[in-house]
């Protein structure tokens, strides 16, 4: 069992020439836990574990891990272990020289290289193709030697760069299984970063949402889910996402710009609804009419793509077996309880006066 | 190699082809037939048959054994082996060790450094020979400058009642000959584009395990690029081996210079009669075995690892 | 290592446009700064105009010739068959052998008494003489100097042709196109960054690679023919000792070296394609 090492994060920044990469930014990975990092593809998310890691320089802003301050150490005194996304093996060493490569630099006696190369292979399944080099593994066993030569040293902090983004969907899933296995038994405090967030979703104790260098949302991912902070978090996770409907709060109800009204509404003003696709409940006596556009049937549900009244896109998912014709038109009811609200300007959730969330 | 064939039936293409190619090897080998087939015809039978023949006379071994006993060009081959050698070696070395700092590290004078070495590919060695070889003629030359400009030569002069003036010839040596051509940064380009192919999280997992950059140097990249390194080493050598102008200059002792050289100051002293044709033939032959035989030998890996295609 | 590209390249390349303001004695004899009287003087040389008029023909006709048939013979061995493998290996040993040592063979083959035309001579007496007649001098040093040229740009323009895609081929066979076509609509194209890099190369190359040739073939003759700038250049300095004259040479050959570089390195990026 690895060290207990939290990583704090205190105003981190970090500029390319003028471009700022991450802005400000402050969070606590608990010790031991598995974070992932959410965001689009160059939001800065790759850098702010590179950061971590040691293989960048912050511009400003500390970095702890547990109460030591590590954001101006080499990389190599900070303990960390990488994954990279295309799993940067040394092509011209096999398996075993690749996992124990840090161990010989370490200068780790050979009869404890070859037990601990030996224990991490039996983890991971290499035990049967230690002599191999890496042009001639699998996708699979490459990540897995990838995995294996970042726990060899037993580090205190696990960082994973996109690490399943070249594999195919059936290993990616049994990966997904096998890395959160594996960080049960080994208990070292892992930063995974990826864009994919059903990984981030299934293997996460709390997720970290970027967008633009900023936090938009850190929390476990129920509370990502279900409570999104704001339009882009709503926007970024669930398939398909939440949807989002501009509108206006008058006079308690909440209008669409041709004058419909969808729900009851507590706020005055431009507002915007954000309403699951699940949430959204078929209803022939419903409140609000859907011109249905598309129907696509996915054997245990059916997405339908319509739109509201004034042309707004809109999405939601039926259950088994029901679906709709193009063209048609149904009427559906948006449960109360289910709707989230956003200030239209800063995109940011308005707080519900009822106490906290129902599901 | 492609296999067109699976495209269509193309048989006037390959009859083509086959044509072109048996025309451009004929035209690559005759001379080098000529020569092979001269070179073995003794002086007597040659004058007869009235110059070219193609008629094998057998007595490639005597004409052989007076190259050895008759010219220096036994020691001379021996001469252009020690020239090519430290050409090749320098060069691989500084262009390996500078492609690696241009790629995997950033500077300040990354860019200047960069254009300081494209320049030297423009201007080849045999263009500014004139002055190299009054440079390698006395390599103090600069510090004379340096001296006389800073004042320091007036100064020395006033103190110690004369004028030093400094004097180092490199000419008739191995190095002298060698440095200038090897002043030449081609295979920067070559390893450059090579590292570049290299996974772009390499070095950093490097850094995760803990290799320093020398460490990351020797341990990863090194192996890695034997194919380049084993290439350029063989193109070089062959370069510096058929190099013929500044070998010609740099060295004036016939026991200094190298086989090709050689070669043709003996073809230079006898010019009124008819010349020893075979003999200078067998020469021929004789300076060009090493090169031609490392050539066709590597000629895959020569090719390889240049990696011509993609620059 | 810097400190040696410093010392044999910068310096000298320095050291030459420096003496073109200089009159330099041999033998050390002491300089004095004459302005541009150097370049006056060389320039109204009409020697100097010859030469560099030869040279200039020869940069175009040389690596033309060299590149076009290197082409044609890259095209050939491209298309895999039979022969394409031991063409690959022996169409490069040029090579490895130096030009004046090529040179001393063309020599011998191209003489009029004992070479290969000297039977046609015999019927036609005075029909071939490189000794005596300036274009067949000027022929013979073509040919060798293509003979010696073709195997980089063989290397250079094959490799270029074997990594375009296949696909490529294919796709322009589904869409009609026969081999023939192929090679000037696809192949062709897709190799033109190969094709200006052998331009550039050879048209360097051919200023100075063919001194070993001229040395051992012509020394320059008969009359001047054969007298490219580079061997102009080493007889006035190393024959004649005229420091200043070869320097001033050096210095305007180098220069248009460079711009010749330089504008072909800006026509380049006109015409690469991002694959």
């Amino acid at each position: 069992m690895a060290e207990r090492t939290k990583i704090i994060i205190e105003n981190l920044s970090k500029k390319f020439g003028s471009v700022e990469a991450i802005s400000s930014l402050s969070a606590t990975f608990d010790a031991c836990a598995f974070t992932v990092i959410l965001g689009p593809s160059g939001c800065g998310k790759s850098t702010l574990l590179h950061v971590i890691a040691g293989l960048e320089t912050a511009s400003a802003g500390k970095i702890f891990f547990e109460d030591r301050e590590v954001q101006n150490l080499p990389a190599r005194e900070r303990g960390c272990a990488m994954v990279f996304q295309d799993y940067a093996l040394y092509p011209h060493m096999n398996v075993e020289d690749n996992i124990g490569y840090a161990l010989k630099l370490a200068k780790v006696p050979k009869t404890e290289r070859r037990e601990r190369i030996g224990r991490v292979a039996e983890v991971t399944g290499l035990q049967s193709v230690l002599e191999r080099r890496p042009s001639q593994l699998s996708g699979g066993q490459r990540q897995r030697v990838a995995i294996a030569r970042a726990i060899v040293r037993e580090p205190r902090v696990l960082l994973f760069d996109e690490p399943f983004s070249n594999l195919d969907a059936q290993l990616r899933h049994d990966m997904r299984r096998e890395l959160a296995e594996l960080h049960q038994r080994i208990g070292a405090t892992s930063v995974f970063v990826t864009h994919d967030q059903i990984e981030a979703m299934t293997m996460a104790d709390k997720i970290l949402v970027i967008s633009n260098g900023r936090i938009e949302q850190f929390g476990t991912p129920d509370e990502v889910y279900h409570a999104p902070e704001s339009t882009f978090v709503a926007g970024f996770i669930g398939s398909p996402p939440m949807n989002l409907i501009n509108g206006t709060g008058d006079g308690g109800a909440f209008k669409l710009r041709d004058g419909t009204v969808l729900s009851e509404c507590g706020w005055n003003g431009h507002v915007v609804l954000g309403i699951r696709p699940e949430s959204v409940r078929v209803d022939r006596q419903g409140a609000v009419a859907l011109k249905v556009r598309y129907c696509e049937k996915l054997g245990s549900h059916s997405i339908i793509s319509a739109e509201l009244a004034d042309g707004q896109p809109m999405r939601l998912t039926t259950p088994l077996g029901s679906s709709a014709e193009p063209s048609s038109e149904i009427r559906v009811n948006f449960p109360a309880k289910q709707l989230h609200w956003f200030d239209s300007e800063s995109g940011k959730v308005i707080p519900r006066r009822s106490n906290g969330i129902e599901s | 190699m492609k296999d067109s064939g699976m495209i269509e039936n193309a048989r006037s293409v390959d009859r083509a082809a086959t044509i072109v190619l048996v025309a451009g090897m004929s035209f690559i080998l005759i001379p080098l037939a000529i020569a092979a087939v001269t070179a073995t015809q003794p002086y007597e039978t040659f004058i007869e048959a009235g110059g070219l023949s193609f008629a094998l006379g057998g007595h490639f071994l005597d004409n052989m054994e007076k190259i050895l006993s008759e010219t220096k060009l036994l020691r001379q081959l021996g001469n252009s082996l020690a020239v090519a050698t430290i050409v090749a070696v320098m060069k691989v070395g500084f262009c390996f060790l500078a492609a690696y700092a241009l790629v995997f590290f950033e500077g300040k004078f990354r860019r200047a450094l960069f254009a300081v070495m494209i320049a030297t590919v423009m201007l080849p060695l045999d263009l500014r020979v004139i002055t190299t070889y009054q440079i390698v003629a006395n390599v103090a030359m600069p510090l004379n400058w340096i001296l006389d400009a800073t004042g320091a030569n007036w100064a020395i002069e006033k103190v110690a009642g004369f004028r030093p003036y400094f004097r180092l010839s490199l000419l008739d040596t191995y190095f002298g000959t060698a440095a200038p051509i090897a002043a030449n940064c081609t295979a920067v380009f070559i390893f450059r584009q090579f590292f570049l192919t290299l996974p772009k999280d390499l070095p950093r997992a490097a850094i995760m395990d803990g290799a320093g950059p020398i460490r990351f140097m020797i341990d990863i990249v090194l192996p890695l690029s034997k194919t380049p390194i084993v290439a350029t080493l063989l193109f070089f050598f062959v370069g510096a081996w058929t190099n013929y102008l500044w070998p010609l200059v740099a060295a004036s002792t016939p026991d200094q210079q190298t086989a090709v050289v050689g070669l043709a100051r003996i073809a230079d002293s006898d010019i009124d009669e008819i010349p020893q044709v075979p003999l200078l033939m067998a020469g021929a032959l004789f300076v060009s075995f090493i090169p031609v035989a490392l050539i066709a030998v590597m000629q895959r890996q020569i090719v390889r690892g240049l990696n011509l295609s993609s620059r | 290592m810097l400190a040696l590209i410093l010392m044999f390249f910068y310096i000298p390349v320095f050291l030459a446009f420096f003496w073109s303001f200089f009159l330099e004695r041999p033998f050390g004899g002491g300089s004095e700064f004459v302005g541009l009287q150097n370049f006056r003087r060389v320039l109204s040389d009409q020697e100097f105009w010859r030469a560099m008029w030869r040279t200039l023909l020869f940069m175009v006709l040389a690596p033309g010739t060299a590149i076009g048939v290197s082409l044609v013979l890259a095209l050939a061995a491209d298309r895999g068959i039979r022969l394409s493998h031991p063409a690959r290996n022996i169409i490069i040993w040029p090579k490895a052998i130096a030009g004046a040592s090529i040179g001393l063979v063309f020599v011998f083959i191209f003489n009029p008494h004992l070479g290969l035309f000297a039977p046609l001579n015999d019927l036609f007496p005075g029909l071939w003489n490189p000794r005596i007649d300036g274009t067949d001098a000027y022929l013979m040093l073509l040919v060798a100097q293509v003979w010696n040229g073709i195997p980089f740009n063989f290397i250079i323009l094959l490799s270029g042709l074997q990594s375009i895609p296949d696909s490529l081929a294919k796709a322009a066979a589904m869409d009609g196109a026969g081999p023939w076509r192929r090679i000037i609509d696809i192949q062709i194209p897709l190799l033109t960054p190969q094709l200006f890099l052998t331009f550039v190369l050879e048209f360097v190359g051919s200023v100075v690679e063919a001194f070993g040739l001229i040395d051992t073939m012509t020394e320059g003759g008969p009359g001047g023919a054969t007298t490219l700038l580079v061997y102009k250049i080493y007889v006035d300095g190393f024959k004649a000792y005229d420091l200043s004259g070869a320097a001033t040479q050096t210095a305007l050959l180098m220069t248009a070296v460079a711009i010749m570089v330089a504008l072909q390195f800006r026509l380049e990026k006109r015409v690469k394609y991002e694959r």
